[in-house]
């Protein structure tokens, strides 16, 4: 027998996925799919939610979250490909012009 | 009522296992295959849930438009072999923050598992595109909007960043 707690640890497993691959890399393209990772898991949650209590609210939530998606995904990588020209590079190690120059190793 | 554990296990390993890729392979375009495998399988599961339309949708925008979004910006960039070695931690940061992930994981885990949710059942034209768009054009009609204009001001904002010219260094 399926239940919600199933569908719950699975969405559990692949939002710290997620959140691994956006601190462990150091690559930009690497990080946004990380993150598409993790909105993809709470999506996940919100659907079998929806199908637990019997109400269209969490599919909508998640109609909203690809919407979002889509809009993230559009700017982000466009920063990318900006930081791209300017610095020719996407490792997010490359971008510390920000930090305090005293400790800069 | 087996078929659809068989097929739930099946699903969630698929995921499981190209999330993985996603995060350690190397090359980006590797991580963005793996990715789309991981949002077919969440498709799949959506349809599980009853969620036909929504798994449709995952498909189509995620699957498709995002996606190839994703591989075409890889494509453009056309990184080179040297560009794609990580830099940045070292093996021990690298093994406490893999134990924090998993703690995470672990207390997500039993954090959500712990509550008993009752299940509830299902109306008639549960997860129909007829019951999704009456909610969507008449509850949710002004987040349904505001998407609109969140899309709008995205389609903007990345045609001007896109256009702007860089002084060469």
């Amino acid at each position: 027998m399926i239940t919600l707690n199933h569908y719950l640890v699975l969405s559990a497993a692949l939002f710290v996925m997620g959140f691994a691959g956006v601190v462990l890399r150091r690559n930009a393209l690497v990080i946004f799919m990380s993150i598409e990772l993790m909105l993809n898991a709470v999506n996940l949650s919100f659907v079998a939610f929806s199908r637990q209590f019997g109400n269209l609210d969490g599919q909508l939530a998640s109609f909203f979250v690809i919407v979002l998606a889509a809009a993230e995904a559009a700017i982000g990588l466009a920063i990318i490909v900006l930081v791209f020209r300017r610095r020719a590079t996407v490792q997010t190690t490359a971008l510390n012009t920000l930090r305090d120059a005293t400790n800069a190793s | 009522m087996n078929g659809f554990l068989i097929l739930f296990y099946f699903l969630a390993a698929l995921a499981v296992i190209s999330a993985t890729g996603v995060i350690s392979l190397r090359h980006p375009v590797h991580c963005a295959l793996s990715l789309v495998v991981t949002l077919i399988a969440l498709a799949g599961l959506y349809v599980t849930l009853q969620a036909d339309f929504l798994g449709i949708v995952q498909v189509l925008t995620y699957a498709g438009a995002i996606l190839v979004l994703f591989i075409f910006i890889i494509m453009l960039l056309n990184l080179q072999d040297d560009e794609l070695k990580e830099r940045g931690y070292g093996a021990a940061a690298k093994a406490l923050l893999a134990a924090v992930s998993l703690g995470l994981f672990l207390s997500l885990g039993y954090l959500v598992t712990r509550p008993h949710f009752p299940i509830s059942a299902l109306p008639e034209d549960f997860g129909s595109i007829h019951s999704l768009g009456k909610a969507l054009f008449t509850s949710y009609v002004i987040p349904f909007e505001l998407a609109g204009i969140l899309l709008t001001v995205a389609l903007i904002g990345a045609v001007l960043l896109a256009k702007r010219r860089l002084e060469l260094k």
